[in-house]
């Protein structure tokens, strides 16, 4: 009874969880302001496609990818055999124990019409599949402690999903080694398919029992005519009983719990035991939708619809959008990717985990769930995503099938438009005067540079640049100045970024357009008939000028009203946000 | 009253003349500040000076608005009146001082009794003093030497003085006073105990003047002596000369004193984006054609690196000098320990009535020379307004800030005029700046030349000293229709003179090679140096 | 031993890649002479493009332009025979000429010369400057000159430092011809001369100019512009606009960094390095240089790793002057920066400049440098050559002011030539 209901309330809150998580593919919207479609449509339109793809003959394809994605987990196999191996040994003991145990009634009875859990080889094979788990389960465990080179990719979900499937399999096993020594269950055993009370004729078998099945009985049985014992047995239990030997894990178990045999018996650990071992079964099958095991649903799912639709079908279309929210969905956060960032070297210099794509995608996520994140979480999360390349790496490498640049893409639009651009991007919202007020306004003495050391002080160090004899051969030399639009403020030319400096005038120098239009190109500096460092210097600038701008670029910051307002188009944003 | 040019009548009358109640003779810091004070008296006055603003001692110096103390031992009466004329500047000309501070540093092997003294001396003047122990100092000004064994916080600071004769003439100027740049005064005429008229001449048009003055005032600075001796007047004059030089970049923020008895090469004052540091003090017969000297270039530096290390190495952009007017007796002693106190002159003795001579004294001491003058005058003309320069603040004119360094080109960036480029690249002062400047002179009467803008701007005073910004501005007053004729080369050449006269005591190192190309341009290329080089014999 | 393969043996190495340096590295690889040439190539910049022989003697009549510059010459050696001139027959002086301007027109910059006589024209500043050797695209400018033929003079909206105004009005009293207007190339914002060349190499933009040019024109027989007609393609812009208006267009040279000079820069540094022979180690210097006992010179070269070592068996010293950095001055007084040379120098730093910066004798450190046998041999303090294969050529030489006597181009060309002849001998004598 308890069972039953238990059992039906865990599988309709999978089943309601799972339609919860799909429903919200439909409704992930990157960007409140771009309208994406009403849910029903959207809903419609993850059906109509599905529908479409597999009546056309994309169908080959998605099986392709079943067998080679899902069953064979190819992609996993190329971030690392022993990954695959863990993943494995998970997947396929878990899911054929579902099946031969689990659902053995089911499916394994409709095989074998004389199943029993009890019988070889089924007794044997459940260990095996259980042992594959807890193996896959410890190598993973390893490979975490081994791997993480820049960063943890284990989250917390992460460990209790593997935590619940060891305690599954553990929890069998202890159940059955139980059951192997239980005294009851023999006695009920015999009430339920002997039907006789008479010792005479029970104690044989009992005594059989005791010796071949190491079953603990708390009085010794008087007779000990093990043949008639053995006759008793062959009518009556054979049937469904195999020795429990074959049972290789929970027989040994067995014999370790042997001494406490008669103790549990008492206690009926057997009955305790089989309600824990349901109990997390149920949980962890209520949890499905809610944990890292949704990705035993999204990830082939994503991995067919990859190979259906091809990376990303049509960009900025409802169903694209719905499509992203299931590739976020699909991950599984296996780090991959962040292994493979081209970039990712640079978390060693700046310490902001949004540079690594397995950690940025969380935070992709949310903004594509239209979270409100704070400024400084926003600031970091746009450094990061401007610091991508888009050199598709994680792309290919990600075992999930996420098409990550799709993702960074919509993100950095995301965040332009809730006015966190890239520096290039930001610094233009303001000329460089007004750059220099606002720095002039609100001061701070510590050093201007903070960052590599291999440019530090090349911009303070007026050794650097003193040695200028204005010959302008700088600004003659530069593409930035030959490419200069004439309507634009003025360019303020190398050369001159060099007086300003000379001039001690460090705010209009930060401020200007140069430093960040500086295409590093290195002509200056090579021309320079004095050895002036020019880019150098521009780079040490550019350097200092994140460190200096970012901290005033907000009206927050602002001293007195007047502030920038009229470059600026996001203020709204900006004030709820700062 | 309002100066009018009358007809000429009976003998060969000058091209022009302008009555006036005060011919001042002299545009430096005393005689600008003397036109503003009486202007505000409402006397009209013409004020002749034979070169430009601040040509003499006003233009050559260190900068320095004294705080009194570097006088405590020589001069107490000086370091007082500084103290008070100090703490009134920077009250009324705020935007022509930099309060900066002032450091007096002594290093191993200075006079310890002095040291020791150093603060009662102050105090008795009622300078304030601090002493601030040397780490701290050396934190707050790094480029000093680490040999330091004490160090005083007193209230000095740096003042532009071009700026302040600017302002000063500007006001003066506004308020109904003549300005006369270039003009020389070539006779006096006497007649019964007054000088009744003055024949002066422009030196570079040679075009005469004969103004009608009911009262001269000689405030030539160093040239006192001689414009006197035009009246025969005789006034005992000693003339030392003093030899500055600029640095590049600003090498400490406060203005640093060595703290001793006052010697050469002690002062290191913060100008803006420059350092300037000096001086010496050289008797010379004469204040004509004085020159800072390579020896005494030597001298300064050798001496300044005790106090701050970094002035042996780093980069000199400039060196000048100036004669000291210092009056008295010729007595024995340094001419340090001459009063740095000014001497007004009414000349009665000498038998005329309405001839003063103010001279002596100091930049920062140069409104209270004004005003002591400017009484002594009005009380001549029975004028009893009270002089106001010491109440009322000094005004601030948009033509007179470009002498203010760093600040084109803030104002350039800030206009945001793509077609406003620039014509001098080390400071970095655009073209408007140049016709702002270029316009206002017109206006006061004179067209522009290319000194007049240089010396009203950054033009010429940054690395290249000349060599490049020369070109591009005289190529813009062309454009702009200032410049005719074959003039440009003229002045190109008296620009790049005067700029070498400060440039050529500092050639070694980088300034050489700078030198070197600018020759190579201007001789090797354009070859200026010939006189017939535009085939216009 | 030293590591073979950031080594570089050769015969010459030549030290400084400015005029005279270039020249060298020419002179030897025509002679077969297997030749490193190392050093900064951008001072090329600073020059005028124009190759001075000499404009005058003595220089207070440097601007006589009656004088031939050969006659010049001749004097001028005869009253200082340490001047460098001295050391080399002028018709050597010729011949270095000659063979430098026929490898410039190989390479597609052609030089005018008259031969007997100096050439005159017109700077952005309206004085006149005499020279020997001209650019074809000022050649008109020479001829417009001497013929004060009604005369079209225009320049460039944003370009700073160039007024045809002011050229016109400066040379209007002698040259009534002159007019004088202003044009707009592109967007009227500010330009520099390298982008404006570049931008005028576009043919558009030459259409456009020439239409803008025609409004002004009022039957003038020529029309000079600013000497930043096109960089590589230089010849090309002219011509385009000369046959486009009809009429000859020259160039009028400028403040540098000049694009003539630039000109110039560009093909040595294309065609020097193309050159068989020689190997270029552009923008890089030689940082120590020692001498082994068989007196052949190793020397380190930088920036950069790994370290260039060159093995030569002479070395050519053109490392310019102050400048170039081959001179350096203290206050103390002044050094050759390689070798530690003796210079040649004024008794105290107070005689090395006079007061006025235009003093017609010129200013007496200019005068300074080294001194050399007549061989180009630097000479040590006792008199003789410091080492038997070291030889300097160039602007570091002593006992000339090339800025005064307008020698430039000439000392370098000349001076280089003798160099290299001093080494085949050198190299003969010490072979048999």
């Amino acid at each position: 009874m308890v069972f039953t209901v238990s059992f039906y309330l865990a599988l309709s809150i999978c089943f309601f969880g799972v339609f919860l998580r799909m429903a919200g593919w439909a409704r992930t919207e990157f960007d409140p302001q771009d309208s994406v479609g009403s849910l029903v449509r959207r809903l419609s339109g993850i059906f109509t496609g599905s529908l479409r793809i597999l009546s056309s003959r994309r169908i080959v394809w998605i099986a392709a990818a079943l067998i080679r994605d899902v069953f064979l987990q190819i992609p996993l196999l190329r971030a690392g055999f022993f990954r695959w191996l863990a993943h494995m040994c998970i997947f396929y003991g878990f899911v054929l124990l579902v099946m031969m145990h689990a659902l053995g009634s089911i499916i394994t009875a409709f095989f074998f019409p004389d199943y029993a859990s009890t019988l070889d080889p089924f007794m044997m094979l459940r260990n095996l599949f259980g042992a594959m788990v807890l193996f896959g389960i410890l190598v993973a465990a390893l490979g975490r402690m081994r791997r993480n080179r820049f960063f943890r990719a284990t989250s917390r979900s992460d460990r209790l999903v593997m935590f619940l499937l060891a305690l599954v399999i553990v929890s069998g096993f202890l159940l059955e080694s139980v059951q192997i020594v239980s005294a009851p269950i023999f006695d009920q055993m015999v009430d339920d398919y002997m039907g006789t009370d008479d010792t005479e004729i029970r104690d044989p078998l009992k005594a059989y029992w005791a010796k071949e099945f190491y079953v603990v009985f708390s009085e010794q049985p008087s007779s000990q005519d093990l043949e008639t014992g053995q006759t008793l047995h062959e009518e009556n239990c054979a049937a469904c009983h195999s020795r429990p030997g074959s049972a290789f894990l929970s027989f040994s178990l067995s014999r370790l719990v042997g001494p406490w045999a008669l103790w549990l018996n008492r206690v009926r650990a057997d009955i305790w035991l089989w309600y824990i071992h349901f109990g997390i079964c149920f949980v962890a099958l209520a949890l499905l939708p809610f944990t890292k095991f949704f990705h035993l649903i999204s990830v082939p799912l994503n991995l067919m619809a990859r190979a259906g639709v091809g990376l990303s079908s049509h960009p900025g279309t409802p169903d694209d959008i719905t499509r992203l929210a299931l590739e976020m969905d699909a991950c599984t956060h296996c780090g991959v990717c962040s292994l493979h960032c081209s970039v990712a070297p640079i978390f060693r210099i700046i310490p902001n985990t949004n540079i690594l794509p397995s950690e940025k995608l969380m935070s992709v996520t949310q903004l594509a769930h239209g979270k409100q994140l704070d400024a400084t979480h926003l600031e970091a999360v746009s450094e990061g995503s401007f610091i991508c390349t888009e050199c598709f790496r994680c792309t290919e490498r990600c075992p999930s099938g996420i098409s990550l640049q799709t993702l960074w893409r919509k993100g950095k639009q995301t965040l332009i438009d809730r006015d966190y651009p890239d520096p290039h991007g930001w610094v233009r919202q303001l000329t460089t005067d007004q750059w220099a007020d606002r720095l002039d306004r609100c001061r701070d003495n510590k050093p201007l540079c903070d960052t590599f050391n291999r440019y530090r002080h090349a911009a303070q160090d007026p050794n650097t640049f003193s040695a200028c004899i204005q010959c302008s051969i700088c600004t003659n030399v530069c593409p930035v100045v030959a490419a200069a639009d004439g309507m634009m403020p003025p360019e303020v030319t190398p050369q001159q970024v060099m007086n300003l400096l000379r001039l001690n005038l460090k705010e209009l120098a930060l401020g200007s357009r140069m430093v960040w239009d500086c295409v590093t190109c290195y002509l200056c500096q090579e021309h320079c008939p004095q050895g002036i460092r020019v880019t150098d210097i521009l780079y040490d600038l550019r350097n200092i000028a994140v460190e200096r701008l970012q901290p005033v670029r907000r009206p927050s910051s602002r001293v007195h009203p007047d502030g920038c307002k009229t470059d600026d188009p996001h203020g709204k944003n900006r004030n709820e946000v700062s | 009253m309002v100066p009018h040019s009358n007809t000429p009548q009976g003998d060969a009358a000058p091209p022009s003349t302008i009555k006036t109640q005060v011919l001042i003779i002299g545009g430096g810091a005393t005689g600008t500040g003397l036109a503003r004070d009486l202007a505000l008296r409402g006397v009209h006055c013409v004020l002749a000076e034979k070169e430009d603003i601040n040509a003499g001692a006003s233009g050559a110096n260190h900068g320095l608005l004294h705080s009194g103390a570097r006088y405590v031992a020589s001069d107490i009466e000086a370091a007082g009146e500084c103290r008070v004329e100090g703490e009134l500047l920077k009250r009324l000309a705020p935007h022509c001082i930099e309060e900066t501070g002032g450091f007096f540093v002594a290093v191993e092997g200075d006079n310890e009794q002095y040291v020791a003294d150093f603060p009662q001396m102050c105090a008795a003047c009622g300078i304030l003093s601090k002493e601030i122990d040397i780490p701290t100092a050396l934190e707050l000004e790094p480029a000093l030497s680490n040999r330091l064994i004490a160090v005083h916080q007193v209230a000095d600071a740096s003042i532009d003085p071009f700026r302040l004769s600017l302002e000063n003439i500007a006001h003066a100027q506004q308020l109904g006073a003549v300005f006369l740049r270039d003009t020389a005064v070539v006779s006096f005429r006497r007649r019964n105990g007054y000088v009744d008229s003055a024949l002066l001449r422009n030196r570079k048009t040679g075009e005469e003047t004969t103004v009608i003055p009911d009262q001269v005032v000689n405030a030539a600075g160093a040239w006192a002596g001689y414009v006197a001796s035009l009246a025969d007047i005789h006034i005992d004059m000693i003339y030392s000369k003093g030899t500055l030089l600029v640095t590049q970049n600003r090498l400490t923020q406060r203005v640093i004193n060595r703290l001793r008895p006052a010697t050469d090469a002690d002062i290191l004052v913060p100008g803006g984006t420059v350092s300037i540091l000096g001086t010496t003090s050289v008797r010379v017969a004469s204040p004509e054609g004085i020159r800072p000297t390579v020896e005494e270039v030597d001298l300064i530096i050798d001496q300044g690196a005790a106090m701050a290390p970094v002035l042996e190495s780093t980069r000199y952009i400039r060196a000048y000098a100036g004669v000291r007017p210092l009056f008295g007796s010729q007595q024995s002693g340094g001419d340090r320990t001459v009063s740095r106190g000014f001497a007004l002159l009414d000349h009665m003795d000498s038998g005329i009535n309405n001839f003063i001579s103010i001279t002596g004294g100091k930049l920062t001491t140069f409104r209270l020379m004004a005003e002591k003058t400017a009484d002594l005058v009005c009380r001549r003309l029975g004028n009893s307004s009270p002089c106001l320069t010491g109440t009322q603040p000094l005004p601030k004119t948009e033509f007179s800030q470009w002498t203010e360094p760093g600040l084109a080109p803030k104002l350039w960036l800030k206009r945001r005029d793509p077609t406003d480029s620039l014509l001098c690249e080390c400071d970095m002062v655009p073209k408007s700046a140049v016709e702002s400047i270029a316009g206002r002179l017109s206006r006061s009467g004179r067209r522009a030349d290319l000194s007049a803008l240089a010396l009203r701007s950054r033009i010429g005073k940054g690395p290249c000293q000349g060599a490049y910004c020369s070109v591009r501005v005289a190529a813009h007053m062309y454009d702009i229709g200032i410049l005719q004729g074959n003039h440009g080369l003229p002045q190109l050449r008296d620009f790049l003179r005067e700029r070498w006269l400060g440039q050529h005591p500092l050639l070694w190192d980088l300034p050489l090679a700078q030198s070197e190309l600018m020759q190579a341009i201007h001789c090797g290329f354009f070859g200026i140096e010939q006189e017939s080089i535009t085939g216009v014999e | 031993m030293i590591v073979a393969e950031n080594c570089i043996h050769c015969d010459l190495l030549v030290i400084g890649a400015g005029l005279a340096g270039s020249a060298a590295a020419l002179f030897a690889a025509n002679r077969g002479i297997s030749t490193v040439l190392i050093g900064r190539t951008g001072n090329l910049q600073f020059t005028s493009g124009l190759l001075d022989l000499l404009a005058g003697y003595p220089v207070e009549d440097a601007n006589d332009f009656s004088q031939s510059p050969w006659e010049s010459v001749a004097r001028l050696t005869a009253d200082i025979p340490m001047h460098p001139f001295a050391l080399i027959d002028p018709p050597e002086i010729r011949q270095a000429f000659t063979e430098f301007l026929a490898f410039l027109s190989e390479v597609g910059l052609d030089y005018y010369v008259e031969t007997e006589r100096n050439i005159r024209i017109v700077t952005s500043l309206g004085t006149l400057k005499t020279t020997y050797a001209l650019p074809t695209s000022m050649r008109h400018n020479a001829t417009a000159l001497k013929e004060k033929q009604p005369c079209l003079l225009i320049d460039f909206e944003g370009l700073k430092g160039y007024s045809a105004c002011q050229i016109r009005e400066t040379l209007t009293r002698s040259w009534p011809g002159l007019r004088s207007a202003r044009v707009a190339v592109g967007s009227g914002r500010e330009y520099y001369p390298q982008p404006l060349a570049d931008e005028l190499e576009n043919p558009s933009v030459q259409t456009d100019l020439v239409k803008a040019i025609r409004q002004h024109l009022r039957g003038e027989a020529f029309i000079g512009l600013p000497a930043v007609l096109g960089l590589s393609a230089a010849s090309n812009v002219r011509q385009a606009l000369e046959k486009q208006l009809g009429l000859p267009v020259f160039e009028i040279p400028m403040l540098p960094p000049s694009l003539p000079g630039l000109r110039m820069k560009e093909v040595l540094e294309k065609h020097l390095s193309g050159r068989k022979g020689v190997k270029t180690l552009f923008q890089q210097e030689v940082l120590e240089a020692n001498r082994t006992e068989d007196q052949t010179f190793i020397c380190h070269a930088g920036p950069g790793e790994p370290m260039v070592t060159i093995e030569a068996r002479g070395i050519i010293l053109a490392s310019g002057r102050f400048f170039g950095k081959g001179l350096h001055a203290t206050r103390k007084g002044i050094r050759e920066t390689l070798f530690n040379l003796p210079v040649k120098q004024p008794e105290s730093r107070s005689l090395w400049h006079h007061e006025d910066l235009l003093h017609p004798q010129g200013h007496p450190i200019n005068l300074a440098g080294l001194e050399t046998d007549k061989h180009f041999r630097p000479l040590g303090n006792d008199g003789q050559p410091v080492y038997r294969n070291l030889f300097a050529a160039g602007t570091i030489l002593a006992h000339h002011d090339w800025m005064r006597m307008k020698c430039g181009g000439g000392l370098a060309l000349s001076t280089a030539f003798g160099a290299v002849n001093a080494f085949l001998k050198m190299r003969s004598t010490s072979s048999n």
